[in-house]
């Protein structure tokens, strides 16, 4: 939009980031340098509605007016006699001026000369609310003439109004979020307390805008997820929760192509491609003396169509502009040609971004599909496992699967046939055999050893749970030597999870995850539980001793040390559709876990079925206890510890 | 039962009673106060770009010659110069003699707009800063309190005995002049502190010497913030007007803290690596160039635009005796402000050379700094010409350590086989000469080594494989320097002592940086140790090329019980370290000038300044500077979004470029702290490492170990640099093409003219 010199190599003052593998943010070029300051003599300014047609109007709210910035660079003041503090401003397709004023709390509307046209007062209808008050802050405007407004404190979301000004409705109402925080506040709080403390009401959206298909878009202050809405016509949020965002975001703008930009309270820019995907962050507080391409005190973004960001410094009362740098129109190129579907276009323009920078991830995944639409299934695989696309890697590996399916059918029919019949013809033969006789000798044999033996008794719990675990606790039929074994076994199978299960099925994902972490997450609740029920259950008459329990505990979990393995195996040579095999079964070892562990409190114990029922309850508000008992524990020695340190270092400076 | 009812009780109300504890208390929201800005009143549209340097406006404004008031005497003069005294305010005034210019260290007539304190301040020849008994910061100037001065006038100049009688301070100041300009010192020696309560906290000298008014003289100031740059005397540029004010070799870490940065996203701004300032009353003209001789790493540099708390353009050093600084006594941050109490010994020098004409402006400044240097032996013209072509600096990453689920994981980047196939496949694209440094070649990996136990990675390349290929190249002129960092040690590392080998701040906090990864700051004499360690070792085995980390760059004190020393203290040492190895080949990066005399190759060189709103211009004052006296690198090529750009800046300032090589795809190492490099692989770069070279080197090549005569902005964006052998470069920013000066230049592109133009 501005005509401005040519810039010579202005280097950014802050780094630029995109999306790496496993959600790591990375660096990357400059996707935008600094461009030009635009000093307009500005007073508090709080918005900025940017025309395509080149023109700019900037919500001057210190000066009580709206400043219309003109292609041809004139000035030209809007409503300066009748405005006290536009917070917000939006221009329709005719040219026509909405103006949100905070403190007049109305609307008003101004044609296209600048000439007052028309104001909005605080809905009459009783659906508003009467205690609710009307401040409007930011204002958009649909292509039916739909007026949407956040006013201050509303809790409901966003007014939308008919261009008549009657209220429609609320729109685009935030959930409200519950934290473990407030359900024990809420359980422990007298109610004066609770009203002191919080109110838990949804956070109304903080700004929002409306692209040219007329979806609409908001950003809310203060929430941790899903800052960043974008809705479908039928009122619906389309992005997925996991977006890379801030929890203080402040403005949105949408360009030509749909990708969105937004600026959070520390003057990061955040840009998200029309799916949600993190393309870009960069910008930063100016906390050093002025530095230029920082800001201060950001309050409204727009984006022009050459994908210039123009960010309104309230602080400072100028615009700051950003330019798109030759990477950063490399990859829009890509995500464009992306978006419209054109794969195998796009693959040029995602290896050249590719090579700028190797962690670009969704270059991958755009190559990925450029393969798989070539039919290059092995490299799409590849690809897919690199942009973590489970959905596209299954995808991929259906082909593969249905392709050598399809070439060794034959064989392995054949294959299966032949092996039936040897087996058929050889096993009496081999019966008989000397050879065969002494090994099953030595395998009885190896059988019989103590230990082998007690472990494996575990089939034995799948068949007969009953006696097994009478047999357990009278007959000593294991050990806790037996048992301690399949405990690390459980543990390993939980590294075997990590390595073996295949990336459809999140195998490979948490390498990183460390050694110690799997250790508390598999024995810490075991421990939890064996302790807690060895407390309640003597409390209760229960008969079981500890060792029970302990070996009980892990034999009740046959099912899964028997099943987990040749599961982990089964993902190898499965893809998504068949999903629901590898859940059913895993459902089903839980499930049956789970009675295992019911039958075992029952046999050990000697329990009625209610007793049984009321000792795994009490044993859960057990665990529950020891686990907030040490968090509190916890908490307090390091506060202690804390304490102590600061006051011998407080000692040590003052003496 | 009724046990456990009671358990249960219990357990009910401590769990009750701490968890309201806990989330009754209350957050205390910090308000901030928003600072109010200057509206400048014009509805036009200001487009500020400080990032380039702007053309010279040709302004034949007549030189305001002011005279010379009564109060002034003559102390003497010489065929250039003449200078005068005011007795009782300690003020001077020079009359060059040439221009007849005069320039004054004070504002004789009063001027309302100002408070006492300024007033004060711009009448007095120096402005002292002291605390008193209960730690406030006072200011005394000559003129605001009663002192008693006795001066003693010598050939060349005078001596000034001062003794301030209420605060017991005596101290002399030394005014010489000779035919360049003159020189003020105040020796340490010299200072006396006879209160106990009254302590001296900083100091100013002549700091209104060269000042100006609002914009009634044009011109500007050169602050050395990055490769330089300008503030000139202008009010449409003017968006914020807040002083620069720097430390001269950036903060002093033991008396600050490192503060443990967070990284937010946002670059460090640049730092002063040379204690040169300047101002122009009317550039082409008259200029001054500062150059603090002693007491540089005790130095800041102020520069206040005029809108700045005062009408007046000014630009200063202010000298610091004492420090305040922040305690911490707990977590949270709480803690108390002390003073340092024990004095910081040096003596202030600084040389004031006042130029004339067409050397008035900051390419004259670098020059007469450069002649210094010369003076004082830091630079020599030592450069071999045997080869025509410029080098390039190729810098490669060995490998880096990842964790495992069990233990770590060399991650292989480049072996010694790597870098001899890359060196001799460039050399076969036509890159002749290189200048090589491999990092990551030691046991640990780049980020995880510590040099106190050198062994090399066999992984990566032995000792034996390591030599031959260092001599091979040796022969061929292509030095390959083995990167070695000194300062930062890595606490994981082995033989690394928590308590002995980190620095301390004088609130005793460790000091640590985040530079990919966290690690401490060894003190300067642990460094000194560990390298007389290696470098032994290296040398007597026959690795002569060494490229060295951080210690260039930063200057601290340490305050811990092992190895203490002040910052000149630390400044001596590093000295003293490269005195050492001066029969190796030394590369640093972004060294202070202190080091530029035992810096063979500047490995990286400031290319920008920090971009502050108050400059104007950004301009190559360090380049001008180093040109034809020591080789120098741009930044690595790799990270640049715009390369055409870059190749340009490049050719403007002289630099040659550089890239951060691996043989392997840098996406290996994401899963260790070299994760930030994010493309690296050379047969990715090969194409675009030639491209790069062909054209510096085609530019370059003709000015190689030439210096640089003169830097004129043409239009704009157009840019001619002029060389000691006539020489023309120009360089074309713009997308269209130009014709000046009767040479047509493409656009994004440059032009070399042998023999000068015109």
């Amino acid at each position: 939009m501005m005509i401005s010199p040519i810039k010579a190599y202005a280097e950014a003052p802050y780094k630029t980031y995109t999306l790496g593998p496993k959600g790591k943010l990375v660096e990357t070029q400059t996707a935008y340098e600094p461009g030009e300051i635009l000093n307009l003599d500005l007073n508090s300014p709080e918005d900025m509605y940017y025309k395509e047609d080149g023109s700019m109007y900037i919500a001057d709210t210190g000066n009580s007016r709206i400043i219309k910035i003109g292609k041809d660079k004139k000035n030209q003041y809007i409503g300066a006699d009748i405005l006290k503090a536009p917070t917000g401003v939006f221009v329709d397709d005719n040219n026509d001026i909405y103006v949100a004023d905070r403190d007049n709390k109305r609307v008003y509307i101004f044609n296209s000369k600048g000439e007052f046209k028309k104001e909005i007062d605080k809905p009459k209808e009783p659906l508003y609310g009467k205690s609710a008050d009307f401040v409007p802050e930011k204002i958009s405007v649909d292509k039916r003439g739909n007026i949407y407004v956040i006013t201050g404190g509303g809790a409901n979301g966003v007014a939308q109004l008919n261009n008549k000004g009657q209220f429609l409705g609320y729109f685009a109402s935030n959930l409200t979020e519950t934290s473990l925080k407030m359900v024990l506040q809420r359980t422990f709080f007298t109610e004066n307390q609770m009203k002191q403390l919080f109110k838990n009401t949804p956070s109304t959206p903080t700004n929002l805008t409306i692209d040219e298909k007329g979806l609409v878009y908001t950003v809310t202050k203060g929430l941790q997820s899903e800052s960043i809405k974008k809705f479908n016509i039928a009122g619906e949020n389309i992005l997925t929760s996991d977006l890379k965002e801030s929890d203080s975001f402040i403005d949105i703008a949408v360009d030509v192509d749909g990708n969105m930009f937004s600026i959070d309270e520390y003057g990061r820019i955040y840009e998200y491609d029309s799916f949600g995907n993190f393309i870009f962050g960069f910008g930063g507080k100016d906390i050093e003396n002025g530095r230029v391409g920082l800001t201060k005190n950001p309050t409204a973004l727009s984006v022009t169509e050459s994908k210039e960001i123009l960010i309104l410094d309230k602080e400072r009362g100028v615009v700051q502009t950003y330019k798109q740098t030759n990477f950063a129109s490399e990859v829009h190129k890509g995500i464009l040609l992306y978006k419209d579907g054109l794969y195998t276009e796009s693959k040029e323009t995602w290896n050249k971004v590719l090579n700028m920078n190797n962690s670009f991830i969704l270059s991958y995944e755009a190559l990925a599909k450029a393969a798989l639409k070539n039919g290059e299934n092995k490299e799409a695989l590849n690809y897919f496992e690199l942009a973590e696309y489970t959905k596209g890697y299954s995808d991929a590996f259906w082909e593969i699967r249905n392709e050598w399916l399809q070439n060794n059918l034959v064989y392995i029919i054949l294959a299966i046939i032949v092996l039936a019949i040897l087996n058929k013809l050889l096993k009496k033969r081999l019966n008989r055999t000397k050879l065969v006789k002494s090994l099953k000798n030595n395998i009885n044999n190896i059988k019989n050893k103590k230990l082998i033996s007690e472990l494996i008794f575990i089939k034995k719990f799948i068949k007969k749970p009953l006696d097994s675990y009478y047999e357990l606790k009278r007959k000593n039929r294991v050990s806790i030597l037996s048992s301690t074994i399949l405990y690390i076994l459980l543990f390993v199978l939980q590294i075997t999870n990590v390595y073996l299960k295949s990336f459809t099925f999140g195998g490979g994902q948490e390498v990183g995850k460390s050694l110690t972490g799997i250790l508390i997450t598999v024995y810490g609740p075991l421990v939890l539980w064996i302790i807690s029920n060895y407390l309640v259950s003597t409390i209760n008459d229960g008969e079981g001793r500890l060792k029970d329990i302990y070996n009980g505990t892990i034999y009740a979990m046959a099912p899964y040390i028997l099943g987990a393995l040749p599961l982990q195996l089964l993902t190898k040579v499965l893809t998504l559709n068949e999903k629901f095999i590898y859940d059913f079964s895993m459902n089903i070892i839980i499930a049956w876990s789970t009675i295992l562990m019911f039958v075992m409190i029952k046999e050990i114990h000697n329990y009625s079925f209610k007793e049984t029922i009321k000792n795994i309850l009490l044993t859960i508000f057990g665990m529950v206890l020891m686990t907030l008992v040490i968090a509190l524990l916890y908490m307090l020695i390091t506060q202690e510890v804390d304490f102590v340190k600061s006051i011998i270092q407080e000692v040590r400076v003052r003496v | 039962m009724c046990r456990k009812k009671v358990i249960a009780m219990t357990m009910a109300v401590l769990i009750m009673t701490s968890t309201v504890q806990i989330l009754a208390k209350g957050t205390v929201i910090e308000v901030k106060e928003t600072k109010s800005i200057a509206s400048i009143n014009d509805n036009n549209f200001i487009s500020l770009d400080n990032s380039i340097t702007q053309k010279e406006e040709i302004t034949d404004s007549n030189t305001i010659n002011k005279n010379i008031p009564e109060s002034y005497k003559k102390v003497c003069e010489n065929d250039s110069l003449e200078l005068y005294l005011n007795e009782e305010t300690l003020g001077i005034k020079v009359k060059n003699k040439i221009t007849n210019y005069v320039w004054s260290s004070t504002i004789d007539e009063d001027k309302e707009e100002l408070n006492d304190t300024w007033k004060d301040f711009s009448k007095s020849g120096f402005t002292l800063e002291y605390s008193d008994k209960k730690g406030k910061i006072e200011k005394v100037s000559t003129v605001s309190m009663d002192m008693k001065i006795d001066i003693k006038e010598n050939k060349n100049g005078f001596e000034a005995k001062v003794f301030i009688k209420k605060l017991g301070f005596r101290f002399n100041l030394k005014v010489t002049l000779n035919e360049k300009g003159v020189n003020v010192e105040l020796p340490n020696e010299s200072i006396k502190e006879e209160k106990e309560i009254y302590k001296m906290q900083s100091i100013y000298i002549y700091p209104f010497l060269g000042a100006t008014e609002n914009y009634e003289v044009p011109g500007y100031m050169f602050v050395p913030d990055g490769s330089g740059a300008l503030i000139r005397f202008d009010s449409d540029t003017a968006i914020e007007k807040e002083p620069f004010i720097k430390r001269i070799y950036g903060d002093d870490y033991g008396i600050v803290g490192s503060k443990n940065e967070k990284d937010d996203g946002v670059l460090k701004s640049e730092t002063i690596h040379y204690p040169v300032f300047g101002i122009t009353n009317n550039t082409n003209k008259n200029a001054i160039s500062a150059i603090i001789d002693k007491g540089a790493e005790y130095g800041e540099v102020n520069a206040y635009p005029s809108g700045a708390t005062t009408d007046y353009n000014w630009i200063t050093s202010k000298f610091i005796y004492r420090e305040n600084f922040f305690k911490p006594i707990n977590k949270k941050g709480d803690g108390i402000v002390s003073n340092q109490s024990k004095r910081n010994n040096f003596d202030i020098k600084v040389d004031y050379n006042f130029l004339s004409n067409d050397d008035a402006n900051y390419v004259g400044m670098a020059k007469d700094y450069q002649n210094y240097l010369l003076k004082k032996g830091v630079l020599d013209k030592s450069k071999d010409n045997s080869k025509d072509s410029i080098p390039l600096k190729l810098e490669f990453l060995g490998f880096d350590t990842k964790e495992k689920l069990l233990g770590a994981e060399v991650v292989k980047m480049t072996t010694v086989e790597d870098v001899d196939n890359i060196i001799s496949d460039l050399r076969e694209a036509g890159v002749d000469d290189m200048d090589v440094i491999f990092k990551g070649w030691a046991k640990g990996g780049v980020t995880k080594s510590y040099p106190t136990n050198y062994s090399f990675e066999k992984k990566i390349g032995t000792e034996k494989q390591w030599k031959q290929l260092i001599q091979k190249y040796d022969r061929e002129n292509v030095p390959i320097y083995l990167y070695s960092d000194f300062v930062l040690g890595n606490e994981g590392a082995k033989n690394f002592s928590k308590l002995k080998d980190s620095s301390l701040s004088i609130a005793k906090q460790m000091l640590k940086i985040d530079d990919n990864g966290q690690y401490s700051l060894m003190p300067a004499g642990k460094t000194l140790n560990v390298f007389e360690k290696q470098s032994e070792s290296l040398n007597d085995n026959g690795f002569s090329n060494l490229a060295m980390g951080t210690l260039g760059r930063l200057l601290f004190s340490n305050h811990s019980e092992y190895n203490p020393s002040t910052r000149d203290e630390s400044l001596n040492m590093y000295n003293d370290l490269l005195e050492k190895s001066k029969d190796m080949n030394i590369g640093l990066y972004n060294a202070n000038d202190y080091l530029w005399k035992y810096t063979d190759n500047m490995l990286e060189i400031p290319m920008k300044s920090s971009n502050y709103m108050i400059f104007t211009d950004t301009v190559p004052f360090i380049q001008i500077v180093l040109k034809g006296y020591m080789n120098y690198y741009a930044t690595p090529s790799n990270f640049n979004s715009n390369s055409e750009d870059a190749i340009l800046k490049m050719i403007d300032y002289g630099a040659y470029p550089s890239f951060y090589l691996t043989k392997e795809n840098s996406s290996k190492l994401i899963e260790t702290n070299s994760n930030w490099l994010y493309t690296s692989e050379y047969d990715i770069w090969k194409d675009e490492i030639i491209k790069e070279y062909n054209m510096t080197n085609e530019a370059l090549k003709v000015v190689k170990d030439e210096t640089i005569v003169d830097r004129e902005v043409l239009a704009d964006n157009i840019v001619k640099v002029t060389y000691s052998n006539s020489v023309d470069i120009f360089i074309n920013y713009n997308e269209d093409k130009a014709e000046i000066d009767g040479v047509n230049i493409e656009g994004k592109s440059f032009k070399v003219v042998e023999g000068g133009s015109k």
